[in-house]
């Protein structure tokens, strides 16, 4: 007997909800403030900003003790049970100058202690943590680092979506419109051609998993038959949890992560528990996502024209045919329209007392896609502990658990697809025009499920006693267990006897990491701060997947119900390890200067290598400090770094292997990998200046770095004639790259009014990549990119008409006889493989602007224009390509249909008679601006009795979209068939991703 | 200070201890390239060898078959189908589907040639009579006669291009390894047979006749030996079964063939279609963009059919096509209509007029014998070359089958896009995108 996987899963949540609600009490119970012991009184009071708007989320506490608080929304905070006498309060938050004033309590009395905080445009004495050993100050810093509030962000379903245009150098793609699909990062752009150029992600100090999920596709369908659709690891973590999250986008930064970071870290930090009263916060979203066009409505339609229209709805080419399949949303006494409805609730608690902290919080969502089966669940709980057995030892321990329930519809580059087979309409493979039949025929017989269950434990204890000394040592273990099913039944079209592939991954993280510093003095004014440590990073990676076909009939089968069955199992171990020291010099805290050095070892390094280290130096100068400076200049910070990492070879490319597989019953040994005793890591050095400043009394703000990368040792996929007979390509660290640009981040208070304001910002990257060397290796190609000396890392090649606009067949390769003698005529010939672009944009605009109004209401807008790239479009190559008349082709069927085809310009019937078909035809230019999102919050008081606050949040993001005039379908951000896993970019028979509109209530109790 | 300067030791160790970490891994899964050095291994290997062989065999099988009109291109150009530029007989060195092939048919060479080797080192009894290295032999021999057949120039080791006549001659000395190997013992009989046919075919190519001859004695009539391939895993399915089974792939028909109107009229069991009252994947332009009716070959009604590398009945054709070569075709004829009067049904015998008209009814029934068995571009390319009588070929089919050609169109596939980027003795691009006419 077969059980269905979401039955299960239902009974879980429903009583994991209730053991949930019910251990968040008795825990903020346990660990609330213990009744005083002795004479106590209360402090309390209001935080505003300077202009008088109430700031929520400001730290407010007694100096030496763990007593303290946050603010609510109303600004207002209280702690309790302090004991009578005189004591100093601090209210600190990020972006804002810490203050600290004498409150003196009486035994029973509720002191009042005030604040405004200013806006500290800088934050020169903020405290980073990423970069660097240990914790360092803004102004010691040598790097650019960005620093993310989450406070503000709109409400999200993803991390990757707060992460959106959110920082110069940072670019966010969601992948495609299928429900649990993540978004592809890439800080400054690619420092490797055959690694991973996403960024590793730590959590609250815990290396995790950042590379993608597996695909929920069986080894034997190569093209891939499920969803298409890679889940992210990010998308585990709730960004309701998320207090702050802090990027280094590159080795001048990452040096001390060593091997594996030359992508840049990203670090999320979550929140944490705070003394004083307990805090609820219950936040409630309710949205829908929505498709937009993403096709030109043409007036020349598909055979047989006019088409009849189905039950589902109007048959349109604005979304390719898509339309009769995508979810409504019906509106009692409205009607229906296109869109998914989504929802979420986060419930969390803070509080606790001297000794403990905690937040506890759990969520739940469930989020409807915006294809017919397309939905993603989640469920999740954190509780965060900050225990203090004495004063100069801290234990934060963090604990999260979140299940991922994620349905697809057969999508992306896939014969059993809904897309590919809508875009194709009658001329699919199912000679389906009809929106009802294909949803009987291939969308709803087939089930395609993934489940992932996270959990991530961290804990780091802090030893400082406030002298010379501190150290810090953390634990952390990151598992993620992955199932995934797809289940084609018996009597599905396609596979008439049926097919069932089921998998289970378990992707575990194991860090160790211990840091110490000490500090030196050497007189007044200069002071050395030495820091040294060691990191291990274990991962094990372990995958068993089957299939089952052909099974009896009809039924819920499970693997063993088929009669032919296959199994695969992968097991990989990957150790880095390494030890660390920097050295930083203090002068009279104006001049600083950093060194340090991080030595590695790693499994998948070739015998003969052994370890390898990784150099850094910076240098910071805040010159406002100096005598000289006229303040009317403002704050000015100037900052070099350069540092190495580097990014290691895949866990087997260094050994010369075979792989053993079985086939038609016999086992073979088929060669795999040539091998390299020699193979080591790439090494990315990179190297940056900047400034931070802030003038006109800090209304005005500037950061601008300019970078540059080097890659040596780069690792190639160094191609071998296949007339050789082993393998095709061989890992080899043989490659030198480049990128260069630089980073402008502007922000500025346009209007400070007392009930209005606004501001403003604005930012400006530029990434301009080379590969300056192949070390002597042919160029070489790879999903759909070139590497090839003098050009950008990776190239879009394509295909030119020569004479594009004569009447002629552009038939042959120009540099054949009959080529040129068609260019000589004044006809057209084509060139093949040309160089067209970078496939990475080389330029990316954004702007924001807030705007405050009275009662606190704001509105603000993001938006981000990206160019200078390139992308190619498969589906309209191979839907041209099979003759299927497609929307870009539209003039061209006039001229046909009417006889006139021999008016054609020659780069029309290029690009629309398949005739002339070559993969690669189908290139555009990508430039594209969407706006990321316009919010409005609105503050609504006590509305909701027994609250503190209550706030609303209304956004829609990525909802308006401009395209290059000659990017003629689709989405310019579509990332590819596999997901935002693949190393290029390139359109495929997906959705494009959607719009979202949400409206989200939060209320503070 | 003390207490400071023994915290920082302490620090001190530990992160020593953390740099000492110890990175050796086991990973299970991909086998290390020395132990395939044991004996126990070396079975594996030939049958890594074979496994290439037969996907060589199975890509270009189903390729070819569209090229040659064996079956017809039903609209599908790209995983499963047939490109645009191949249904119009453009075989391009740029064109995706030519590269496979010649990858696995480069890697069965190379693991058998490479494999013999390495038995011969390290298999204490060498390679006589061990059944490993005669069929590690085999297979790379057959690799060699799929790259002559189908390839108008070759290349091996990374080297400069050379005729396909070496693939031939390279062929024929693995095929005398495996016979000389297999020697005397029982239970090589198979692959010793099979060896003497693929060189009899192979010296039909060099113009060897009487060589050919030699070796065709020795296959009996009712011998077959078989790529085999797996009901199991999708990507070792019968190509052309698979590609025109309607799952979903109908890429191939046989509509517009000569085998439709042929099996039509005979029902000769060679020759098996069936009409599944649909159309094909998509519109075929070259017959005026519509969707074309879709006649599913039943040759390979499985997913596992196999499909044959040689056979006693190849042999009788090349036993009859030598007696054409002299001008006895009644006697190739008498070899052809034994054949025929043994089908179930049976065919009626062939009785041509004169030599010329026995070249024709010869030429259609090797292609009926080896019908989508991936021998015909080779033998169309040779009969051309040698002007062999009896016209036929343009596509050989009834209809206008020889409008959809387009100039240039070729009867070899030339050295693919990949291995001329990657191999530093062969220009990258080509002095003709397709195969030189004079080759």
């Amino acid at each position: 007997m077969s059980l269905s996987l979401s039955a299960p899963g239902r009974r879980i949540r429903g009583w994991a909800g209730s053991v949930l609600a019910v251990a968040l009490m008795a825990l903020a119970l346990w660990a609330s403030p213990s009744a005083a012991q002795q004479a106590t009184g209360s402090i309390t009071g209001e935080i505003h900003s300077r202009s008088g708007a109430p700031l929520s989320e400001v730290q407010v506490f007694i100096v030496g003790t763990q007593m303290g608080g946050l603010t609510a929304g109303n600004g207002r905070y209280v702690i309790r049970s302090v004991p009578a006498g005189t004591h100093q309060v601090r209210a600190m938050r990020i972006g804002y100058e810490t203050v600290t004033q004498s409150v003196t309590v009486a035994a029973g009395q509720a002191a009042a202690a005030n604040f405004q905080l200013a806006e500290q445009a800088l934050g020169l004495d903020e405290i980073v943590v990423t970069g660097t050993a240990g914790a360092a100050r803004r102004r010691e810093v040598g790097n650019s680092i960005v620093q993310i509030q989450t406070t503000m962000a709109p409400p999200t379903t993803n991390v990757d979506q707060m992460l959106q245009a959110q920082s110069p150098g940072l670019l966010v793609s969601a992948a495609g419109g299928s429900s649990g699909s993540g978004a592809q990062i890439r800080l400054r752009g690619a420092v490797s051609v055959a690694q991973s150029n996403q960024p590793i992600i730590y959590i609250d100090g815990v290396r995790v998993r950042s590379e993608p999920y597996s695909r929920n596709i069986s080894p034997t369908e190569g093209a891939g038959r499920g969803g298409n659709v890679t889940a992210s690891p990010l998308s585990d973590i709730n960004p309701a949890d998320i207090e702050r999250i802090e990027i280094i986008k590159g080795a001048a930064a990452s040096t001390l992560y060593g091997t594996d970071a030359a992508a840049g870290v990203i670090q999320i930090f979550t929140k944490r528990g705070t003394t004083g009263t307990q805090r609820w916060n219950l936040q409630i979203d309710q949205g829908f996502n929505r498709l937009l066009p993403f096709a030109p409505d043409v007036d020349v339609r598909p055979i047989p024209d006019p088409l009849p229209e189905g039950p589902r709805g109007t048959y349109s080419y604005k979304y390719l045919n898509m339309q009769p399949y995508l979810r409504q949303i019906d509106v009692p006494g409205l009607g229906s329209f296109q869109g998914a409805y989504r929802q979420k609730y986060s419930l969390s608690v803070t509080g606790g007392g001297q000794f403990l902290q905690y937040f506890i919080s759990a969520n739940s969502e469930d989020n409807l896609g915006v294809l017919p089966q397309d939905q993603e669940k989640k469920a999740g709980f954190r509780g965060n502990f900050t225990f203090t057995p004495f004063n100069a030892l801290t234990v934060q321990t963090n604990a999260a658990y979140n299940r991922t329930d994620i349905q697809n519809t057969a999508a992306g580059n896939n014969a059993q697809g809904l897309p590919l087979n809508a875009f194709r309409r009658e001329r699919n493979y199912f000679q389906e025009g009809n929106a009802d039949s294909i949803m009987m025929l291939i969308v709803t017989p087939q089930e395609i499920t993934t489940r992932i269950d996270r959990f991530v434990l961290g804990s780091t204890a802090s030893y400082d006693p406030g002298g010379a000394f501190n150290t810090k040592l953390t634990f952390g273990y990151d598992q993620a267990l992955q199932d995934n099913r797809h289940l084609r039944p018996y009597g599905f079209r396609q596979q008439p006897t049926g097919k069932l592939y089921t998998s289970a991954g378990s992707y575990t993280t194991l860090t160790a990491d211990l840091v110490a510093s000490y500090r030196l003095g050497f007189g007044e004014g200069r002071s050395l701060m030495l820091s040294g440590g060691g990191q291990s990073i274990t991962s094990d990676v372990r995958e068993v997947e089957a299939e089952g076909t052909d099974f009896a009939g009809p039924g819920d089968p499970d693997v063993d119900a088929g009669a032919n069955r296959l199994s695969w199992e992968r097991r990989v171990r990957y150790v880095t390890a390494g030890f660390f020291g920097q050295a930083l010099f203090n002068l009279n805290d104006k001049y600083f200067i950093t060194l340090g050095m991080r030595v590695d070892g790693n499994s998948a390094f070739g015998e003969s290598l052994g370890l390898t280290s990784y150099p850094k130096v910076s240098a910071s100068y805040v010159i406002s400090d100096e005598d000289f400076w006229n303040e009317s200049f403002g704050s000015l910070k100037l900052r070099a770094a350069y540092g190495q990492s580097g990014r290691a070879p895949g866990t087997f490319d260094a050994v010369r292997t075979w792989t053993a597989v079985g086939y038609n019953g016999q086992p073979t040994y088929r060669p795999e990998n040539l091998g390299n005793p020699a193979l080591g890591p790439e090494r990315t050095g990179e190297t940056e200046f900047g400034f931070d400043w802030a003038g006109f009394d800090n209304r005005l703000t500037a950061d601008f770095t300019w970078y540059h990368r080097k890659t040596t040792d780069a690792l190639f996929g160094v191609r071998y004639p296949p007339s050789e007979g082993f393998a095709t390509s061989q890992q080899e660290n043989v490659g030198t790259l480049k990128n260069h640009g630089f980073e402008l981040n502007l922000r500025g208070t346009a209007y400070d009014g007392e009930s209005w304001g606004v501001d403003l910002g604005a930012t400006l990257y530029t990434n301009h990549s080379k590969v300056v060397s192949l070390g002597g290796a042919a160029p070489f190609s790879g999903g759909g990119s070139w590497i090839e000396e003098g050009y950008p890392v990776t190239l879009t090649r394509g295909v030119i008409v020569v004479n594009p606009e004569s009447k002629s067949d552009p038939r042959y390769f120009c540099d054949s006889s009959e080529g040129q003698a068609a260019q000589a005529a004044g006809n057209a010939c084509i060139l093949v493989d040309e160089p067209l672009g970078p496939q990475a944009p080389t330029h990316v605009f954004g702007g924001n602007v807030t705007v405050r109004m009275p009662r606190g209401i704001e509105l603000s807008a993001r938006g981000e224009y990206q160019g200078g790239h390139y992308i190619y479009d498969g589906p309209t190559n191979e839907g041209v390509n099979r003759n299927i008349r497609w929307p870009t082709c539209a003039e061209y069927y006039k001229l046909t249909d009417a006889g006139q085809g021999a008016d054609a310009p020659a780069q029309m019937r290029y690009n629309c008679d398949s005739r002339f078909y070559r993969r690669g035809t189908m290139t555009y230019p990508a430039d594209f601006f969407k706006l990321r999102d316009v919010t409005v919050r609105v503050p609504l008081g006590t509305l909701v009795p027994r609250s503190q606050s209550t706030s609303l949040t209304v956004s829609a993001q990525n909802f308006y979209r401009w395209r290059n005039k000659d990017f003629p379908i689709f989405d310019p951000e579509m990332v590819s068939n596999t997901g935002y896993g693949a190393a290029v970019p390139q359109i495929t028979e997906h959705i494009p991703p959607p719009a979202s509109f949400v409206a989200s209530i939060r209320v503070v109790f | 200070m003390l207490t400071r300067a023994m915290r920082l030791g302490s620090a001190v160790l530990l992160v020593a201890a953390a740099g000492a970490c110890d990175f050796e891994v086991t990973n299970p899964g991909p086998t290390d390239d020395k132990f395939l050095d044991r004996p126990q291994a070396h079975q594996a290997i030939a049958n890594g060898a074979a496994y290439y062989l037969f996907d060589a065999v199975n890509e270009l099988t189903y390729t070819t078959s569209a090229v040659t009109r064996e079956l017809f291109p039903a609209g599908s150009t790209s995983s499963f189908g047939i490109a645009q530029r191949q249904q119009t007989g453009l075989l391009e060195y740029d064109e995706e589907h030519v590269g496979s092939p010649w990858v696995s048919a480069q890697r069965a060479r190379y693991v058998g040639e490479s494999g013999f080797a390495r038995m011969a080192e390290t298999n204490p009894a060498g390679t006589n009579n061990y059944k490993p290295a005669v069929e590690a032999a085999l297979y790379a021999a057959y690799a060699l006669r799929v790259l002559g057949e189908n390839h108008c120039e070759v290349a091996f080791d990374g080297g400069g291009i050379v005729p396909r006549d070496s693939a031939f001659a390279r062929a024929e000395v693995w095929f005398t390894k495996t016979i000389d190997a297999a020697g005397s013992t029982a239970s090589l009989a198979t692959q010793k047979t099979a060896a003497y046919a693929g060189r009899a075919s192979v010296r039909v190519f060099r113009g060897n006749w009487a060589g050919a001859l030699a070796d065709a004695a020795l296959v009996p009539t009712t011998f077959t030996f078989y790529a085999r391939f797996d009901a199991t895993q999708q990507g070792f399915y019968n190509r052309t079964y698979f590609a025109g089974a309607n799952q979903p792939y109908k890429a191939v028909t046989t509509w517009n063939t000569k085998y439709q109107d042929y099996y039509t009229q005979t029902k000769d069991p060679r020759v098996p279609w069936v009409d599944r009252k649909t159309t094909g994947d998509a519109a075929v332009l070259m017959v005026g963009n519509i969707r074309v009716p879709f006649y599913e070959q039943q040759k390979y009604p499985l997913r596992e059919s196999g499909i044959m590398l040689s056979s006693g009945r190849e042999m009788r054709l090349i036993e009859a096509e030598k007696l054409l070569n002299d001008g006895n075709y009644t006697a190739a004829m008498a070899i052809l209509n034994a054949r025929r009067a043994a089908l179930n049904p049976a065919q009626p015998a062939l009785n041509p007029a004169n030599l010329t008209e026995a070249w024709t009814l010869f030429k259609a029934e090797r292609g009926i014998e080896l019908w989508l068995e991936g021998r015909r571009l080779g033998d169309l390319w040779r009969w051309k070359k040698n002007n062999t009588p009896g016209a036929l070929h343009e596509l050989e089919t009834a209809g206008a089958a020889k409008s959809y050609l387009v100039a240039g169109q070729t009867l070899a596939y030339p050295i693919y896009k990949f291995e001329r980027e990657a191999n530093e003795n062969i220009d990258n691009v080509p002095a003709t995108v397709s195969c030189p006419a004079n080759k």
